[in-house]
């Protein structure tokens, strides 16, 4: 604060929006501190913050409104209403195992790929809400990634689902929605209280209350983890163990479910490096080289293999943006870390301990262009 | 007669969620891939998922819910006329914010000309200052402190008052509104605290 006669606005207005530094809270603090009045001032201003809201409108009839918008665009109601599926699109999450710049895949956002079956899990449409009331009933309908890619799956409510690499996940529809997940899968969901929305994960049930959370079960796992973005998910062991209680998550909370039934709650976690699923970044924080091979293979299709038993005992933290960098760049990286190097040769790269061979040209991450000044 | 710090959290929290829930701008561009290849599916979604979101955003602009729904569905008959040649830089909520917002300013423009708007138009928004106090007139000087703080809105400049009421009444981040407005971040935060401040001067006689 300036002084005690003059506030700082633009201080005054991050402290309303919850986005002080502790320094810039301390600040605020003392200035409040200074005189009753300004307690008085910021309370006024607070509550012009806080009291405005919209104008209650007309609730829009969606389904009417795309009637009448298709009517205005002469598309006819046969068009309007076809229930084919829409293409597979799955170029897309694919990440490159070649150095060659004009082979990387383009941006994330014109990657995504796009799920749909005529079975509820819709690109649709005004037709969604009829769908759902028409299919009470559903037959589990499966979907599934392979190592090296991932994809996008819209439900008819808004809700959607990014798959992670070598995913399988069902869904189901019947009163509410029943998802089964085998690998890694993000969720933002569209809560209607009255059609529950349910994860199944190993052991572990995740009953959403809605949120965005990441859900993640490999194969490999001993464990299921839930983590919340936003919102609240209850979690609970399937079946029920006698003595486990289940736990309510709201955001910033983690909850790792072991095979064993046991439930452990981490609060206070950063949420950004368990949704590295959504940022395109894989992020290691003291993992084990074992693990982390696991995940860059799954990330990139690819096989990598350590014959030294100590180096795979290292751990490495570590991220990795994983569309924006080949699988050489980033298995050469994770090498680098561990004072060792690799080979490639085809999909399988070798990480042996120790620098390469002098005659081997030095990689660079970033390539100066030719006409470079910088070295000459 | 102010309320404490403490009363607004949970108001707080319900008035960002939506924007939040539904910013999925990966999905937004694969549905625009499809319009692309005239998929009425994509485009029906377009609707279920902005429709709402676009046209209480007009409203804001048009003050009447009808021309506020008209503008809405301008946007999406534009967005389907030009599927083939799309070009959207940024994030396609904020394009879709932006084009809303241009026709809404041109229907106003029509409307004024025409001398049909005037009678119309409808209050920009409300204020519910919730009562604080156990005294028996808390309700009367809420009411009053309630009044006060709509005037003191009112009171804003044009562009600070839609700069405000784009943050605090549909839930828009600095960055947000800084695209749909083509301003710069740095102008968009000034003029948020410019709202602070002119709405704190003109509270000064109610403390």
């Amino acid at each position: 604060m300036r002084d005690s006669q003059s506030p700082d606005w633009a201080l005054l207005t991050s402290y309303l929006a919850g986005e002080c530094s502790s320094a810039e809270h301390d600040v605020v603090q003392a200035w409040l501190g200074a005189d009753p009045e300004h307690g008085r001032v910021l309370r006024q201003v607070e509550a012009a913050w806080h009291g405005v809201r919209p104008v209650t409108l007309p609730q829009l009839d969606t389904t009417q409104r795309t009637h009448d918008l298709f009517a205005r665009l002469s598309i006819s109601p046969d068009r309007a209403n076809q229930a084919r599926p829409p293409r597979l699109r799955m170029v897309e999450h694919r990440a490159t195992s070649a150095r060659t710049p004009a082979m990387r895949p383009p941006s994330f956002a014109r990657r995504a790929a796009l799920f749909a079956s005529a079975a509820g899990v819709a690109l649709t449409v005004g037709l969604a809400a009829h769908f759902i009331a028409s299919t009470s009933h559903t037959a589990p309908r499966t979907y599934s990634t392979p190592a090296g890619r991932r994809a996008t799956i819209t439900l008819a409510d808004g809700s959607s689902i990014l798959l992670g690499p070598a995913t399988q996940l069902s869904i189901s529809t019947n009163g509410g929605t029943d998802v089964t997940v085998r690998g890694e899968a993000l969720f933002t969901v569209h809560h209607q209280p009255d059609r529950p929305f349910t994860v199944h994960a190993g052991h572990t049930v995740a009953r959403v209350l809605g949120t965005t959370f990441s859900v993640r079960h490999y194969a490999a796992d001993r464990a299921a983890r839930v983590v919340v973005v936003d919102g609240r998910v209850a979690v609970h062991t399937e079946p029920p163990r006698r003595g486990v209680r289940g736990q309510v998550l709201s955001a910033n909370m983690m909850s790792v479910i072991a095979d064993s039934g046991d439930i452990l709650v981490a609060p206070h976690i950063a949420v950004d490096e368990y949704t590295a699923l959504a940022n395109d970044r894989l992020v290691f924080r003291s993992t084990r080289v074992a693990d982390v091979i696991t995940e860059l293979a799954r990330a990139y299709d690819i096989v990598i293999r350590v014959p030294d038993t100590t180096l795979a005992r290292h751990t490495v933290t570590a991220a990795v943006p994983v569309t924006r960098w080949s699988a050489a760049d980033a298995v050469e990286f994770i090498a680098t870390m561990l004072d060792a190097h690799s080979v490639q040769s085809g999909r399988v790269f070798t990480i042996s301990a120790g620098r390469p061979a002098p005659h081997a040209q030095p990689k660079s991450l970033s390539p100066l262009p030719q006409d470079s000044h910088y070295g000459r | 007669m102010a309320p404490s710090l403490r009363d607004w959290q949970h108001h707080d929290e319900d008035h960002h969620d939506d924007s939040r829930a539904s910013d999925n701008d990966a999905v937004d561009r694969a549905f625009i891939a499809q319009l692309a290849q005239s998929d009425t599916r994509a485009l029906a979604a377009l609707v279920e998922r902005y429709d709402t979101r676009l046209r209480d955003f007009a409203y804001l602009t048009v003050r009447d819910p009808m021309l506020a729904a008209e503008a809405a569905q301008d946007v999406f008959v534009s967005l389907w006329e030009r599927r083939d040649r799309l070009v959207i830089p940024g994030r396609v909520g904020d394009y879709l914010y932006r084009a809303v917002r241009n026709r809404a300013l041109d229907l106003v423009r029509h409307e004024e000309a025409q001398g049909r708007l005037r009678d119309r138009l409808g209050r920009q928004f409300v204020v519910e200052v919730p009562p604080s106090g156990e005294a028996a007139d808390a309700a009367l000087a809420t009411q009053e402190f309630s009044a006060a703080v709509h005037a003191a809105i009112e009171s804003l400049t044009p562009r600070v008052r839609e700069v405000f009421l784009m943050h605090r009444v549909q839930g828009m981040s600095h960055a947000e509104i800084a695209e749909v407005l083509g301003l710069s971040l740095a102008t968009v935060k000034s003029q948020v605290s410019r709202a602070a401040k002119d709405i704190a001067e003109y509270l000064a006689p109610y403390r």
